[in-house]
C-alpha cells in the first residue's frame, strides 16, 4: 500500500502524542496515523522512548546543608511541629482547587441536611389544633391501655402466682426439710 | 493563627526542590545553582506578605528564573564561553524512585543521567519551558506567566524542545 509523505503538521501531531500531550480528538487523528502509516509509526516509537524516560526522571533534592544555611540566614528557627491547622493551610495552599472542591462538596451537604430538617419542621407544624388534641388523646388512651395491662399483670404475679404457686412450693419444700431434720434426729437418739 | 515562619516554612517545604532542580537545568553547575536557590528562597521570605499566597506557585518559579537568567547574563559577560557540566550534579538527584534491583537502579540512573546531560544541553528559552512542563508538571498557563510569554510560544517552545532532545539523543546513540 502506497503510503503518503507526513507533513509538518502531521509529524508536530504524533510527536505530541508520544509525549501524551493532545486532546481526545487529535489523540484520535494520530492513532489512525499512527496505525496506518509506518513513518508515523516510527517517529511515534521513537519520541515515546524518550518521553518515558523523560518521566522517570527523578527531582534534584536541595541538600540539608544548604537549607539549614538558608534559614540562619533568615534566622529562622527549624521547621516548627507540624499541626492539623498547618498541614490544613499546606493544602489549602498547595491544592487550591481540590481544598475549593471539598469545600463546596462540605458546604453543600450541610445546607442540603439543614434544609431537609427544616422541611421535617414544617411538616410537623403543619397539623391542625384539633389533630394535635386528638392526637394526645389517643396517646393517653393508649398509655391508658398499657398502664392497666401493666397493673393487671403486676397484680397477677403478686396475688397468684407468688402467693399460690411459688409460696406454696417453697413451703412444701421447707416442709420436706423440716421433716428430715425431725426424722434424723429420731435416728441419732 | 498562622505565623510567618509557619507560612515560610510550608512554602520553604513545598518549592525548596523545585527552585533547586531549575536552578540546575538552567545554570548547568551545582554551585551556581545552590546560590539561586539560596537567592530565591531568601526573596522568597523578604516578599512573604507582598504576593499572594495562592499564586506563590507562579511568583515563586517566575523569581527563580528571573535569579537564573540575571546569573547566566553575568556569566556570559564575564566568561564569553560555554561551561562544562557540573559532575556534581549526579550527587543531588534523590533516590525517590530507587528499586532494591540493582539493574533497574543502574539502568534508571544512566538513562536519567543521560536524558538530564541532554536537556540541559537545550539553548535557554527552549530548555525553560521544557523543565517547567516535563519534569516540574507546570500547565501551560502557569508556564506562560512564570516567563511571561503567550500560551502559543510556551507550545511552539515545547514542541521545539521535544525535537531538538530527541535530535541530541539521535546523535549521542549515532556516536
Amino acid at each position: 500500500m502506497k503510503q503518503h509523505k507526513l507533513n509538518s503538521e502531521e509529524i508536530d501531531l504524533i510527536i505530541n502524542a508520544a509525549y501524551n500531550d493532545l486532546s481526545l480528538i487529535n489523540k484520535l487523528r494520530a492513532y489512525l496515523l499512527i496505525n496506518k502509516n509506518e513513518e508515523a509509526k516510527r517517529i511515534y516509537d521513537e519520541y515515546k522512548e524518550t518521553a518515558e524516560s523523560v518521566k522517570e526522571i527523578t527531582q534534584y533534592e536541595m541538600s540539608e546543608e544548604l537549607e539549614h544555611k538558608i534559614k540562619n540566614i533568615i534566622g529562622l528557627k527549624t521547621e516548627e511541629r507540624r499541626s492539623f491547622v498547618t498541614d490544613l493551610y499546606s493544602l489549602i495552599i498547595m491544592k487550591p482547587v481540590a481544598a475549593s472542591l471539598t469545600a463546596v462538596l462540605l458546604v453543600i451537604t450541610i445546607s442540603t441536611s439543614v434544609l431537609l430538617n427544616n422541611n421535617r419542621t414544617v411538616e410537623n407544624n403543619n397539623y391542625s389544633q384539633a389533630e394535635i388534641e386528638m392526637a394526645e388523646l389517643h396517646t393517653k388512651q393508649a398509655l391508658e391501655m398499657v398502664s392497666s395491662i401493666l397493673t393487671n399483670t403486676s397484680n397477677k404475679v403478686r396475688k397468684d402466682i407468688l402467693k399460690n404457686t411459688v409460696s406454696s412450693e417453697i413451703n412444701k419444700g421447707i416442709n420436706i426439710v423440716n421433716q428430715l431434720f425431725i426424722e434424723g434426729e429420731k435416728n441419732e437418739n | 493563627m498562622i505565623t510567618r515562619d509557619v507560612k515560610y516554612n510550608i512554602l520553604f517545604k513545598q518549592y525548596k526542590n523545585r527552585i533547586f532542580g531549575y536552578s540546575i537545568y538552567m545554570l548547568k553547575d551545582k554551585d551556581d545553582a545552590e546560590d539561586a536557590a539560596q537567592e530565591a528562597l531568601i526573596r522568597i521570605w523578604e516578599n512573604l506578605d507582598k504576593f499572594n499566597l495562592m499564586a506563590a506557585k507562579t511568583w515563586i518559579l517566575r523569581t527563580t528564573h528571573n535569579i537564573c537568567i540575571d546569573k547566566l547574563r553575568r556569566r556570559k559577560r564575564e566568561f564569553d564561553n560555554t561551561i562544562s557540566i557540573n559532575e556534581n550534579i549526579e550527587e543531588t538527584i534523590g533516590d525517590e524512585s530507587s528499586t532494591n534491583n540493582p539493574f533497574t537502579n543502574t539502568y534508571l540512573r544512566m538513562m536519567n543521567k543521560k536524558i538530564n546531560e541532554h536537556i540541559e544541553e537545550l539553548p535557554e528559552n527552549l530548555k525553560s519551558v521544557f523543565v517547567l512542563y516535563e519534569v516540574q508538571g507546570f500547565k501551560y498557563k502557569e508556564i506562560s506567566k512564570i516567563l511571561d510569554i503567550p500560551i502559543n510560544s510556551v507550545k511552539v517552545y515545547l514542541l521545539r524542545a521535544r525535537k531538538k532532545l530527541q535530535e541530541g539523543l539521535r546523535e549521542y546513540e549515532a556516536a
